[in-house]
């Protein structure tokens, strides 16, 4: 660590640099903790103050209670731990398979494979005829019809593709002389230089399972396995005209419709926010240190 | 960094040769091949449906051609050329503004030495990813009226109050704005990713030659980082004409549309009148061969000018 | 193993008339209804006689599948309907088991149903908003043309339609076909439910009496924003219902067709009358008495704007109502909402332009070609029930004793429903089945118990006088498949240049007199051929 002094210009910069992030944080800040404190708030009060908050007010917990009182929201999330128990590995090898393969050169298939796979990122056959080739498959209506059509995520293979063309080609080349095959070189080289890539893959694809309610909404007939996301979806367009139509005639007021809202958020949003702190050490600098770029 | 050797031998001797040597990656790509078979190119024959006029009860097949019609419907519609303009626009101005933004914001999370600050920030940033549109829509909408909080800020400077998401001129700025800063926090962590692949004895080298945080930032950070930016660039280019209807069905109402009513959502709008699968499904074909062009023109930029290049 | 199913059914049908002495639904006639007073018994023993029907329930082991979506869905604090009392007490009632087939949770409706209609497993029954759709999916096979046997098992049904021209006309197709169920309002009172409102308290506190004409409405608004600073606001698409009656504009709803005086469809936007209406919204919104913010208002913002007494006066529908009533409770602000009649050019003119809907629903039931020949008896005897006595009361009551009890003959609703912790939406959900589409009559006692008294009061008014039914175009009315290909391609493009004028108009972006221009590119879209589309359509309606 070189103890060289800071000069006036790097003070400069990093006053600056910490002003711009406070007001970030702020910015970014403050409407989750608006969510939170609308949550908690009087519904009334809500809808006679909207805009800024600084406080709940009217504490109550009526929409949380509200929430809580869906009979399917523990199925949700036990349905959604399934899912991504048994994704998340599946998705990681299945990527990795695909970044090295496009990482990989002088191949002759290779650009005809790649192509191959790059159409499917433009034309797809459309709903119907994926209902029905899932249908077909036996992936309907059950927690597999959620896992396996989305095994694979071009966009994160091809992410996961840049990383690895980083890692030097000397690393890999000794490992072939020395007798390796692909496989064992890339679990054993290539992954532990790329842990940061594959911290963004899991919250990429953690968080993509996490959102994605429409397949389970064409998939899934049983409410039982239906994944958090669409049990809260249900509730809300139970409780709000989700895209003001405007044609639906809700007669009884609800005296949780605001609230519900943003307790729902809080309710879906706040195990994900957990889960980021802990893959952030992997985006510890140096982890790379001694490698040359080739 | 990807060179093509077009080797001038014979081909069976070429294949067998490739196949030999990598035996290990074909097998690899395998489960992947087989995975986009199954799930992507055996239900794609579900394109001919736009060349149909398609009849949920006849199915796929029964249902009667109707050759380019549902194109010519599309390409005749008075309003094809202002939904094409308003969907360049808006994909545009959020490319050319939102694209950059996490990169900087990388950039300057890497310059912070705190490291708890830096936590912070990250994890902070990155929460209104998770906040649904329809909420933020409707907190940006109370700001935006003539009692909310961007108009007390305006009224303050002495402005006069108005109806902001009722004036063309602010859908603009308040779309991409808003769409910032959704997105900046959660786009950067793949650029912080990168970051902390760059070798850390670079910078060492760099400031015993005497160069400043600026110069480090410039002539190292961000090399290191070129290979990603320029990836997800193409990428981003491969999908200027998918523009969200969700946040603009929010967002605008009739007298914005002549700047803020583009292809999803106009093809909404038909939709309510009768769910047209054929008709949205051409829709869908035009705006892939648009993106088509788009993401090769800017491969082929990039391979020239930097030699990172998807393929 | 058919005909074996058939001749269990016979004898199971057999066993229950000697076991229940007790007829169809005729039983507990003592309710306030004016139609269905038909015994079930007594209307099928007219008709060709296959086989003597001994009432419900009917023992039977058959299971009927039922697909429906947007409606009749188990209340959300059960995992499924096998838990929901409707549901579980229907297939008692019935003595017929239903396997109800929903989409899940939080699924686009018109989504599921084109899905359910391309796999291959179709419903016995499927319960949509097929009503403009029928003749195609009759030709294409999907359901079944049961004129021949609707008499026969639904015979109360039937009796229903006999009586009731308009809703005959709506149930059957073009070429006469009839091919499902129908859900119906008992009256027009349960279609009306939105028009003018305005601030009571104000009224009374500046000696003002409750508006007739446009005059009435001018004075007050311009009074209330001397008063209190309070400016006419409202949801855009509510902009539609407004004032327009007082100068037979009759765009009530964005679509905007409706039916002049001659027969002939018209397209409202394009009337001069329309003009004449946007020309007063428009020298209010010069003069500042429309709230700016009414172009991008949604449901939440005018909740907003009510609560903190931004405005006094507006449009909008009785829910609405009702929730800022119950916000001035809870907030203690005092406004008292009230709904006041459509506006009228001079004292005495009768009401022609307002928010309506049909009678009859779009939804219907429709038995499926899956359905077995032998099951379809069943299937029609589970959809009749309904419409008889004791089903009319089940749809819209649910149980006696349990949700509802008879007070001086009017069927009440009791407190498990009114009072239901999550409200009385949900309390109806429990329990009934007409509260958005059911399969019967829905009851305008029922509709009534479940609104405010201040609603209440404001639909009384507003279906009073009233015009409308004359002018609006039936929800029976259908388009060919070539025909609906065409008006889609043509429809969406007119409807935005429409609404985005008149947008303009009111803000005076657009100058109204250049309207003859609007008219005219509206007609360069394909407006004439549109309303010739519409026109042979609604000709084909009356002709059936």
């Amino acid at each position: 660590m070189s103890l060289r002094k800071k000069t006036a210009g790097d003070w400069a910069f990093d006053i600056v640099n910490t002003l711009i992030m406070l007001a970030l944080v702020f910015v970014t800040l403050y409407p989750m903790y608006y969510v939170l404190c609308a949550s908690f708030s009087d519904n009334t009060y809500l809808v006679a103050h909207p805009g800024v908050l600084f406080r709940p007010h009217g504490f109550t917990l009526g929409a949380y209670q509200m929430t809580f009182r869906h009979p399917l929201i523990l199925s949700g999330y036990r349905n959604i731990l399934i899912i991504l128990v048994c994704a998340l590995p599946l998705n990681i090898v299945m990527t990795l398979f695909c970044g090295y393969f496009m990482a990989c050169k002088k191949m002759v298939f290779k650009r005809a494979i790649v192509f191959f796979m790059m159409f499917t990122m433009f034309f797809s056959g459309g709903l119907i005829p994926s209902y029905l080739n899932q249908r077909s498959l036996g992936l309907f209506n059950n927690l597999w019809a959620l896992i396996i059509p989305g095994a694979l995520s071009l966009y994160n293979a091809i992410i996961c593709k840049t990383a690895i063309e980083a890692v030097p080609e000397g690393l890999t080349e000794s490992a072939y002389i020395d007798g390796a095959n692909d496989i064992i070189i890339l679990f054993r080289i290539v992954v532990p230089l790329i842990m940061p890539t594959m911290a963004v893959l899991l919250l990429y694809y953690g968080v993509g399972h996490w959102n994605n309610w429409f397949n389970a909404s064409i998939y899934i007939t049983d409410n039982s396995l239906l994944p958090i996301q669409n049990v809260l979806r249900a509730l809300l367009i139970a409780n709000t005209d989700v895209l003001g139509s405007g044609q639906s005639v809700g007669d009884q007021y609800d005296s949780y419709a605001e609230t519900i809202k943003y307790s729902a958020i809080i309710v879906t949003t706040v195990p994900v926010l957990f889960i980021y702190p802990f893959l952030q050490k992997y985006f510890v600098k140096g982890v790379m240190i001694g490698a040359v770029k080739g | 960094m990807a060179k093509n050797t077009s080797a001038k031998r014979p081909l069976g001797q070429v294949l067998s040769r490739d196949f030999q040597q990598n035996k290990w990656k074909y097998l690899m790509i395998l489960p992947v091949v087989v995975y986009f078979i199954l799930f992507a190119y055996k239900p794609m024959y579900g394109i001919i449906i736009a060349f149909k006029q398609y009849r949920p009860t006849l199915g796929i097949m029964e249902s009667p051609w109707v050759g380019l019609d549902q194109f010519v419907t599309f390409f005749r519609d008075p309003y094809f050329w202002r939904l094409l303009r308003n969907t360049f626009s808006i994909s545009g101005l959020s490319i050319l503004f939102g694209f950059p933004a996490p990169i900087l914001l990388a950039l300057l999370l890497n310059e912070i030495r705190c490291n708890w600050f830096k936590r912070t920030v990250q994890t902070v940033s990155y929460m209104p990813y998770f906040i649904s549109v329809v909420v933020m829509c409707g907190l940006l909408k109370a700001f935006c009226q003539t009692g909310g909080v961007f108009n007390d800020v305006i009224a303050a400077f002495g402005g006069t109050r108005e109806n902001l998401l009722s004036a063309k001129e602010n859908f603009y700025p308040i779309y991409v704005l808003s769409g910032i800063w959704q997105s900046i926090g959660w786009d950067s962590i793949i650029y912080l990713a990168a970051l902390s692949g760059i070798d850390q004895q670079q910078y060492e080298a760099a400031r015993i030659d005497g160069a400043g945080r600026f110069r480090q930032m410039f002539s190292i950070t961000l090399p290191g980082l070129m290979p990603t930016i320029t990836i997800l660039f193409i990428l981003r280019m491969g999908g200027i004409l998918n523009v969200g209807f969700e946040k603009i069905l929010l967002l605008y109402q009739p007298l914005t549309y002549e700047v803020a009513d583009v292809i999803s959502t106009y093809v909404y709008r038909k939709g309510i009148i009768e769910a047209n699968y054929s008709y949205s499904t051409a829709v869908g074909l035009f705006n892939s061969l648009v993106n088509i062009v788009f993401l090769l023109a800017t491969n082929a930029v990039s391979r020239r000018l930097s030699e990172t290049s998807l393929f | 193993m058919k005909k074996q199913a058939l001749a269990a059914i016979l004898a199971a049908l057999m066993a229950a008339s000697a076991l229940s002495g007790c007829g169809g639904g005729g039983e507990s006639s003592q309710s306030g209804t004016e139609s269905s007073t038909q015994s079930s018994a007594a209307a099928s023993s007219g008709e060709t006689g296959t086989e003597e029907f001994a009432g419900y329930p009917i023992e039977t082991d058959q299971t009927l599948t039922v697909w429906t979506a947007g409606t009749l869905g188990p209340d959300s604090s059960y995992t499924d309907y096998t838990e929901s009392p409707f549901h579980t007490g229907l297939a008692e009632m019935t003595g017929i088991n239903v396997e109800w087939q929903f989409p899940s949770a939080g699924t686009d409706n018109t989504q599921a149903f084109n899905l359910m209609l391309v796999s291959d497993d179709l419903p016995d029954i499927i319960f949509y908003q097929i009503i403009s759709n029928a003749q195609q999916y009759i030709d294409d096979g999907v359901i079944r043309d049961l004129t021949a046997d609707l008499p026969v098992y639904a015979p109360n049904y039937w009796q229903y339609l006999q009586e009731n021209e308009h809703y005959d006309k709506s149930l059957k197709t073009d070429a006469g076909q009839y091919y499902g169920v129908g859900s119906f309002r008992e009256s027009i009172w349960g279609a009306v439910y939105a028009g003018p409102v305005l601030r009571k308290d104000w009224l009374d506190e500046q000696g003002l009496d409750e508006p007739v004409t446009m005059e009435d409405w001018d004075n007050i608004i311009r009074t209330f924003n001397e008063a209190y600073g309070a400016r006419f606001a409202f949801v855009p698409s509510r902009m539609y219902t407004g004032f327009g009656s007082a100068y037979g504009a009759f765009a009530t709803f964005t679509p905007g067709f409706y039916i002049d005086d001659n027969d002939q469809v018209q397209y409202a936007m394009a009337q001069e009358n329309w003009k004449n209406y946007m020309q007063q919204l428009n020298t209010w919104y010069e003069d500042g008495l429309i709230d700016p913010d009414s172009v991008t208002l949604d449901d939440d913002g005018m909740n907003t704007k009510t609560l903190n007494n931004e405005t006094g006066t507006t449009v909008t529908a009785i829910s609405q109502m009702s929730a800022w009533i119950q916000n001035a409770d809870s907030a203690g602000t005092g406004a008292e909402w009230i709904g006041v009649s459509y506006p009228v050019a001079q004292e005495g003119d009768a009401i022609v332009a307002t928010q309506m809907e049909d009678t009859v629903q779009n939804y219907v039931a429709a038995v499926t070609t899956s359905c077995s020949d032998e099951n379809l008896p069943l299937a029609l005897r589970w959809l009749d029930y309904g419409f008889t006595e004791e089903g009319y009361m089940y749809w819209n009551y649910g149980t006696e004793g349990v949700s509802y009890t008879m007070e001086d003959g009017v069927p009440t609703f009791t407190d498990t429903v009114l009072n239901d912790p999550a409200g009385t939406r949900y309390g109806l959900d429990k329990y009934i089945g007409t509260q958005w589409a059911g399969i019967s009559k829905q009851a305008e006692g029922m509709v009534k118990q479940k609104n405010a008294p201040e609603s209440v009061a404001a639909v009384d008014l507003w279906v009073e006088n009233n015009e409308m039914t004359e002018h609006l175009m039936p929800y029976g009315v259908t388009l060919t498949t070539e025909e609906s290909t065409e008006y889609s391609s043509l429809a969406t493009s007119i409807n935005t240049y429409a609404s985005e004028m008149a947008l303009k108009y009111l803000t005076g972006e657009e100058s109204l007199d250049n309207f003859d221009s609007f008219v005219e590119t509206l007609n360069g879209m394909g407006l004439e051929r549109v309303l010739e589309i519409q026109q042979a359509a609604y000709d084909r309606f009356l002709a059936r």
